[in-house]
């Protein structure tokens, strides 16, 4: 399709203004329409659109010529012919041929290929906005057109299918205000590093300010520790004083008590353990006392309780008489072996002479046995001495045991039964 | 004989910065790099016998400032004072600007220069020298500040220096080799450059380079330098980089298919893990060359990236930073649809109001981000402009890839 004539009859602030281009053919078919701004290029563009699809229900070039008044024609060349269209302003059957009569909308979109009155505009009348616009939606392939455009540029539909994917992928990795994307993690994670390193790390002004603050601290504490310890000196000072203020009271009022007896010596110069042992020598030495003083009353008792045997009263001077003899006989006794060896010996001198004498054997028997009969009896008699002296040495031999009977008493006295004895000798 | 262990540019804490860092079990392994890189100086400086350690400035990092750091490095110290070795400092750039650097209570074996230089007797004929940075920029040369070297002794100059900086950059304490070489010390242990330089040796004016990589633009295995003074001085490399960077080109322009790309990944990178100076490496790969398969490639780089990273984690020493597909289509552009949309949108990417429109978008982004970052990642206009143009191509290369990966 081709256009070879435009005709603005009533249109904007055109009236009657035809353009012509010519029939094709000739050395160049490109035509540029300039002007000063205000001049109308634009609204000849929207005169053309308007004679292809129609006056829109809001028409804003209507403001010299009324709505209803509003005409625009043209020639397109349509597959080599050209034929003449006019538009009016009514609602239906606006579409005109050259002799007036009404044609179908299809006589004209048929050969622009069914493009949308947008469509068209998007793509073939492009202002300055527009072609920025629409060139970057071209590049991008954005937009139904966009897309339309781009695969039919490039000759394949495929090709979009990469491109989503591009595009899939770039907004996986970046998306404005996104929370999924590689970025957004990215993001994330370097904050939580940052976090974390400023969580462990020291850095040298922290460091400064630690060391300042330990110094601060040693020496703070160095400073307790002496308060601490003049502070314990000082309770130790006065635990002590507490605990001996009682004793203090204690101690005046027995200085109050003492006072009466300020004659009295301090102290008195005597081991009390030598008074212990003297007082316990004298407990034993009182009960020894009582002991004893017991004994002698029942000594006594016993002494008066004895009754004296008269009648072996009188034998006392036979005794002592007894004694005598007994104290001669024991001398003899005592000189009786000596003087026996010397009879031996007499008589072996005589036995001696005798033979020397010559006498006969008879008397030497007889005057042998005689003497012999002699001693025989002799030594009888010696034998019945002895029994009398073994008696009276067992009788001194008790007395000497009981010291306070005197052994005379002892050997008149009837002999004590064994008990009595027993008590007096042991308890 | 006498041994000294000379070390630069240490930058404890400082984090390393890759992509393949996303691994966490990478992440356990070299998160304190630095610090290990730091305990190995101090193994050798042990194992050697040395009796110093010299460290030519930015000990630390301007922008860490932890107490824990400082904590670290007072007990690394005290390890080498209980073996009786004296540690020589001189601040660098970053240490001057490092508060941290005032807050140090170090043993007494260290010695830390001041900004006006001095002079210190290590041993009967070893005389150290030093001058350290005063504050963050030493835009004149610190060299006259340096006294006289001790005659008939063995000198050694410390000094934190971009020796002559390249044009556009900051200017730190900068001097000419030849000044360093006529000033008649016999060792200059140098600093600031992270990476090893031996300027000269007669005398010796030695750039150790940083123990420890951070980064791809720190590439390859990194050491401290291992001084011996006897009658000569002589000098050595001492390993300490944990793990290094490295930037790996495979030219992909004969491969056929998509199994011969594999047996060629696999092989070079278990080539490089074979050559592996350091325990670990974390690579950039970079696929080059003129293919027909450029299209392809490009569209499944996704895929290629995981399988390029698989390949590196089953060697057990090499680590996937990332994958830079550098091809360029072999076949002569056809007249496809394809072809011609390419032709539009490259046009369309030179266009001024696409770059607007683009620059919004990456601010957008870009205001998500922090702020130090943002700072990182756009330091000025011109950056801006180079991501936006990045960026575009990027896409536009990765959209007509897929593109043709439906088409074709």
């Amino acid at each position: 399709m081709r256009i070879a004539q435009l005709h603005l009859e009533f249109f904007g602030h055109f009236t009657d203004k035809n353009l012509d281009f010519r029939p094709a053919g000739h050395a160049s078919d490109f035509h540029l329409i300039y002007g000063l701004n205000e001049a109308g290029k634009t609204t000849i563009m929207e005169a053309y659109l308007r004679l292809l699809y129609g006056f829109p229900h809001r028409e804003p070039y209507e403001f010299q010529h009324q709505r209803k008044n509003l005409r625009v024609s043209g020639i397109l060349e349509i597959d080599g012919q050209p034929r003449l269209f006019k538009r009016l302003p009514s609602r239906n059957d606006s579409l005109r041929d050259i002799d007036d009569v009404t044609l179908p909308e299809t006589a004209i979109t048929a050969p622009l290929g069914g493009l949308s009155p947008e469509d068209y505009r998007s793509l073939l009348c492009l202002d300055d906005n527009t072609i920025e616009q629409g060139g970057e939606d071209i590049a991008n392939a954005r937009g139904e057109l966009g897309k339309i455009l781009f695969s039919a540029t490039a000759g394949i539909a495929e090709l979009n299918a990469v491109l989503e994917q591009a595009r899939a992928k770039a907004s996986d990795l970046y998306k404005k205000r996104a929370r999924t994307t590689r970025i957004a993690e990215l993001k994330r994670e370097i904050r939580d590093v940052n976090d974390n390193i400023r969580n462990i790390n020291v850095n040298v002004h922290a460091l400064r300010t630690l060391k300042t603050a330990l110094d601060d601290a040693r020496h703070e504490a160095a400073q307790a520790q002496k308060a601490l310890e003049r502070l314990r000196a000082e309770q130790n000072r006065t635990d002590v004083l507490r605990r001996a203020l009682p004793n203090l009271g204690e101690l005046d009022q027995l200085v109050d008590e003492i006072a009466a007896y300020s004659e009295y010596p301090d102290r008195i110069d005597i081991n009390p353990e030598e008074l212990v042992n003297m007082m316990t020598a004298r407990g034993q030495a009182d009960a020894e006392l009582q002991r004893l003083k017991d004994s002698i009353g029942n000594t006594e008792q016993a002494r008066a309780a004895l009754v004296l045997d008269q009648d072996r009263l009188a034998l006392a001077d036979q005794l002592d008489q007894l004694d005598e003899s007994h104290s001669r006989m024991q001398t003899a006794a005592s000189d009786l072996p000596r003087r026996q060896r010397e009879h031996e010996e007499a008589f072996a001198e005589m036995i001696h002479i005798a033979r020397d004498l010559g006498a006969p054997r008879t008397v030497m028997r007889l005057g042998l046995s005689h003497p012999r009969r002699r001693s025989l009896r002799l030594r009888t008699c010696v034998t019945r001495c002895a029994r009398p002296t073994r008696i009276r040495r067992g009788a001194r031999a008790r007395s000497k045991l009981c010291r306070t009977t005197s052994p005379r008493k002892r050997r008149r006295s009837k002999p004590c039964s064994k008990t009595r004895l027993k008590r007096v000798l042991w308890i | 004989m006498i041994r000294i262990l000379h070390t630069a540019d240490v930058h404890l804490d400082s984090p390393l910065r890759s992509l393949a860092l996303r691994d966490p079990e990478l992440r356990d392994r070299i998160q304190t790099a630095s610090r290990v890189a730091f305990s190995r100086i101090v193994d050798s400086a042990l194992d050697e016998d040395a009796a110093a350690l010299l460290i030519s400035g930015d000990l630390f990092d301007r922008a860490v400032r932890s107490a824990q750091t400082a904590a670290f490095l007072t007990v690394q110290l005290e390890r080498l004072r209980d073996d009786g070795i004296r540690v020589f400092y001189i601040k660098g750039n970053h240490d001057a600007d490092n508060p941290l650097t005032g807050e140090l209570s170090l043993p007494e074996n260290v010695h830390i220069f001041d900004g006006r230089g001095g002079k210190i007797q290590l041993a009967d004929n070893v005389w150290i020298h030093g001058v350290s940075f005063a504050n963050r920029h030493a835009p004149a040369s610190l060299l006259p500040k340096f006294q006289a070297p001790v005659a008939g002794a063995v000198n050694i100059a410390m000094l934190h220096t971009s020796l002559a900086s390249p044009e556009g950059h900051d200017p730190y304490a900068p001097c000419a080799i030849g000044d360093l070489t006529a000033a008649g010390f016999d060792y200059w242990a140098l600093g600031h450059v992270h990476r090893r330089q031996v300027h000269s040796s007669m005398p010796w004016v030695i750039m150790p380079g940083t123990p420890q990589g951070r980064d791809i633009g720190e590439p390859g295995p990194k050491s401290a330098t291992l001084l011996t003074i006897g009658e000569t001085i002589c000098t050595k490399e001492i390993p300490t980089s944990v793990v290094e960077f490295l930037r790996m080109r495979i030219d992909v322009s004969d491969v056929e298919d998509d199994d011969a790309l594999r047996v060629l990944l696999r092989q070079k990178l278990r080539d490089k893990a074979q050559s592996l100076v350091s325990a670990s490496a974390v690579i950039r790969l970079e696929l080059t060359g003129r293919t027909p398969r450029c299209w392809q490639m490009l569209r499944d780089q996704d895929f290629w990236t995981e399988i390029a990273s698989e390949y590196a984690r089953e060697t057990g020493t090499l680590w996937l930073d990332k994958v830079i597909f550098n091809l360029s289509d072999s076949t002569a552009p056809g007249h496809s649809a394809t072809d011609e949309l390419a032709e539009i949108m490259r046009s369309i990417r030179e266009d001024a109001h696409f770059t607007r429109t683009c620059r919004t978008e990456i601010e957008d982004i870009l205001n998500e981000l922090p702020q130090n970052r943002r700072e990182e990642l756009v330091p000025d206009e011109t950056a801006m402009d180079r991501l936006v143009q990045d960026i575009a191509g990027m896409g536009t290369e990765r959209i007509l890839a897929c593109m043709k990966g439906v088409t074709s």
